[in-house]
């Protein structure tokens, strides 16, 4: 079963993403593929630097002035990487909105807690400021907030790292998104912490219908929100399937890997990493990116970049191990 | 709160006395004497000496500075040497011109800094920020008593849009509030760019733009009043160096403020008046920080006066 573009909310094909130095253009991701059908959760994981936040930044079209986007990026059917600046700001927070690994830092500290919540609602709703004031606090509690009345007054400063987190939260819930981008949105708090952001957002999603991309470094987190999950290495696909498969079924040896590295699931480790690190940039191996920490790397792994081809249906791998040309051992 | 202005108060307190030290220090320890300067080069040893004795100034320099304080305490700032007025008359009269010198020049500094900081921010490394950079820091290296001069020659003189110099209302005050803004408007303009820059690279902005947020909406809601915050605290600073300028200013434009007083009086070494005017620079110091931080509390909310 294949997605229909009826039932395709985010369709990003062939995303390259890369950024000027000093040295011409270094390309940070690379052929990127990723759909996501609405009420949709779909996981994002790969080893940091592996391109999972640029991936996300240029969905919203947030990218510094100094990257350049290559591909498409469509949102029900319209492609955002050729709209306008004006056009891409009626998006932004409306239709698709994202909330940040660092809660702490993500908020402005000058404004108050109201006032930041209500600056979506400011650009996209016609709202009176009586119906603003009104929403902030319904959203407020919405997410779990105590007194909403008070903590709308108040500056981030007075709140902790969860609860600022939660506000992050309900500042993106407020034009009822399609589309919510989470961006490692419980790494940088407490593990008791986690958990309620976590089951907060599952029960903002499951209300209000929207779709959820997760971007994680944690696969005890995939396996309890996402349907299905797209791994990624030094800036490409290598491994997408429903997540049932992810766990019983990984074809991909980083996929293997990862999962190796995680001795159980139901308690939540950081990913330990693979022996060996993610090449730079700048300096790609030719053929498989994951040839020079695989263990059952081939000769044609060092030479020639594998596809990603489907071994299931809904299970895509990009391996010499599972396409023509390489010889499985 | 009210702790908190008690211990300024208290720390304001120890500054100026601290200050009134060092300055009666000083100007004892420059040659000069000032019953000689009070009776003229011709007078007889005697004349010069019945002075000497009826100021108090043969006594020793601690009873002399004790005695000064003592008045002090009761408001009382003594006379000029040299025109024989109460001090705190010659004062009063100049107190406000000089007070709306230093103002008028600031605002000067703010009007230009904070537009062209911006401009460098939101334009940077592009022509505008460079011509704009240019132009503030040439302005900082003009000597101010050429620009005033020139003001006066080209603005007054030639084209008789300003009065020449002295008092008596706003028209007055444009061309020596401009002549200090222009000097000290390229620290605002390099402070107000480099925080701007910093506060655009801060998640909370990214979160803003994420939001929708406008360019303009941007820069002037979520960012302009964190870019300002070390701006204030430097104002602060800035007072005394604007306290600095005025007393040059005040000559070049002929401008009766106390700069103009503190100046002659330096000269004739009449020491009731340095006291004063050193002791009025300072107090006006020490209320314009207070000003500031009272300030900077208001505008940062993570700031309590405590
Ligand atoms: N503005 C930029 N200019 C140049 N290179 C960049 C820029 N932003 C990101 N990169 C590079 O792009 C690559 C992908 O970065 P990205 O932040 O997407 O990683 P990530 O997968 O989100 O990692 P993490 O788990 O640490 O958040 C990195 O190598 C990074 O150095
Ligand atoms: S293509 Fe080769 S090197 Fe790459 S993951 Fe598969 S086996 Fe390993
Ligand atoms: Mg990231």
């Amino acid at each position: 079963m294949t997605l229909q573009a009826t039932d395709t909310l985010l369709n990003i094909s062939n995303l390259s993403i890369s950024f000027k130095s000093d040295d011409g253009w270094i390309r940070a991701v690379q052929d990127v593929n990723l759909q996501m059908a609405p009420g949709e959760t779909v996981g994002l994981v790969g080893e940091s630097g592996c391109g999972k936040s640029v991936t996300s930044l240029a969905i919203m079209g947030l990218l510094p002035r100094t990257a350049r986007v290559e591909g498409e990026i469509s949102l029900q059917g319209r492609n955002l990487t050729t709209l306008t600046d004006k056009e891409l700001r009626r998006v932004r927070g409306n239709d698709v909105s994202m909330i940040f690994q660092e809660p702490m830092t993500s908020l402005n500290p000058i404004l108050r807690i109201g006032d930041q919540i209500a600056e979506p609602l400011r650009m996209h709703a016609h709202l009176t400021s009586r119906q603003m004031s009104e929403r902030v606090k319904e959203l407020l509690a919405q997410v779990g907030i105590p007194n909403p009345a008070r903590v709308m007054q108040e500056y981030p400063h007075q709140l902790s790292g969860g609860m600022r987190q939660r506000v992050m939260i309900a500042m993106a819930m407020a034009c009822k998104p399609k589309l919510l981008i989470a961006d490692e949105p419980t790494t940088a708090l407490d593990v008791t912490v986690q958990a309620q952001i976590l089951d907060l957002l599952r029960k903002l999603q499951e209300e209000s219908g929207m779709s959820l991309l997760l971007i994680t470094h944690d696969l005890g987190v995939v396996a309890e929100m996402c349907s299905r999950v797209t791994v990624m290495y030094a800036g490409k696909v290598v491994e997408e399937c429903p997540v049932d498969d992810l766990y019983y079924e990984p074809e991909h040896p980083y996929t293997q890997g990862l999962l190796g590295s995680l001795p159980d699931l139901d308690k939540r480790e950081r990913l330990r990493p693979i022996p060996g690190q993610v090449p730079p940039l700048w300096a790609m191996p030719p053929g498989c990116r994951f040839a020079p920490r695989c263990s059952r790397a081939m000769d044609i792994c060092h030479s020639t970049e594998p596809q990603l081809l489907d071994v299931e249906p809904n299970h895509r791998v990009s391996c010499w191990l599972h396409q023509k040309g390489g010889t499985v051992s | 709160m009210l702790a908190y202005i008690v211990r300024r108060l208290g720390g304001a307190i120890v500054v100026l006395i601290g200050i009134s030290m060092v300055t009666f220090l000083i100007t004892f320890a420059v040659p000069g004497d000032p019953a000689r300067m009070i009776v003229g080069p011709h007078a007889s040893m005697q004349v010069v000496e019945q002075v000497r004795h009826n100021l108090g100034l043969d006594k020793p320099l601690y009873i002399q500075y004790l005695n000064y304080m003592g008045r002090l305490l009761h408001g009382n700032l003594g006379y000029s040497y040299n025109d024989n007025l109460p001090v705190w008359t010659l004062i009063r009269q100049r107190m406000g011109n000089t007070a709306q010198l230093a103002f008028g020049g600031w605002i000067v500094e703010l009007a230009i800094g904070i537009p062209f900081g911006l401009i460098s921010a939101l334009r940077h490394q592009k022509l505008s920020d460079y011509v704009v950079s240019f132009l503030a820091t040439f302005g900082f290296s003009l000597p101010a008593f050429w620009l005033g001069m020139e003001l006066i020659y080209n603005v007054a003189y030639k084209l008789h849009w300003f009065p020449i110099g002295g008092t008596g209302g706003i028209r007055h005050l444009v061309l020596p509030a401009v002549t200090l803004g222009i000097v000290g408007a390229a620290f605002y303009q390099r402070l107000i760019k480099a925080s701007m820059l910093e506060v655009f690279d801060q998640d909370y902005i990214r979160t803003a733009r994420a939001n929708g947020v406008p360019p303009f909406r941007v820069t002037f809601h979520h960012a302009f009043r964190n870019g300002i915050i070390p701006a204030v605290t430097y104002a602060g600073m800035d007072i005394s160096l604007l306290l600095g300028g005025v007393v040059l200013i005040e000559q070049v434009f002929n401008y009766p403020g106390v700069g103009e007083l503190a100046y002659m009086s330096i000269n004739n070494l009449d020491v009731p008046v340095i006291m004063a005017t050193v002791l009025l620079a300072a107090v006006f110091v020490v209320v314009a920080n207070f000003v500031v931080d009272i300030l900077y509390a208001f505008i940062d909310p993570r700031i309590t006066l405590s």
